[in-house]
């Protein structure tokens, strides 16, 4: 199973707060 | 990371255990400016707040990326007093990646995490003490010396 990358900032604060776990922001260059 | 880390099991594995994993393109400058990114890889953890609470830049192979997803959720949970699960997250760290390049800020941070927790000023002297014992050049070793003068 690939990695589940949220790629919406509010969505992934808002997971944050109901599952209780940090945002881990991996900030990337695709190229 | 793509080619190397991410597809390892163990890998996935930790981050769907332990965070909510975001991801944005160095293209968006938007959040490229408000978390004063300048480079990548990078790595920022954020609380539930949005407040970011620690980071790491550049490349890290799967066990070093695990260890910083530990390190990354204690120094969150330390932030936020739970020193009790902070100190789960970074025992870990010591015990199942003992060769990880963070085991000397683990060290560190458990230190600070159990005193904070306890009160007993002797678990900065350990942590002085096995810093200075196994990584005697370490910039964490140098930042816990004034933690020699209490006693063990």
């Amino acid at each position: 199973m690939p990695i589940n990358w949220e790629t919406d900032f509010d969505k992934a604060l808002a997971r944050s707060l109901t599952e209780d776990k940090p945002v881990l922001i991996d900030f990337f260059n695709p190229e | 990371m793509d080619a190397v880390t991410y597809p390892q099991d163990k890998v996935i594995d930790m981050i769907h255990r332990y965070v909510i994993p975001l991801r944005i393109q160095s293209s968006n400058t938007k959040y490229m400016t408000q978390f004063n990114v300048k480079w990548t890889p990078a790595f920022v953890f954020l609380d539930s707040g949005g407040a970011e609470n620690y980071r790491s830049i550049g490349f890290l192979d799967g066990d070093d990326f695990i260890a910083l997803i530990l390190l990354g959720t204690a120094v969150t949970l330390f932030n936020h007093e739970d020193y009790d699960d902070a100190n789960t997250k970074l025992n870990m760290i010591l015990e199942d990646f003992g060769s990880s390049s963070f085991v000397p800020e683990a060290i560190f941070y458990r230190g600070v995490a159990r005193y904070k927790g306890s009160h007993k000023p002797n678990y900065l002297r350990h942590a002085y003490d096995k810093l200075t014992s196994e990584y005697p050049n370490n910039e964490w070793a140098k930042k816990a010396h004034p933690y020699r003068l209490i006693d063990a």
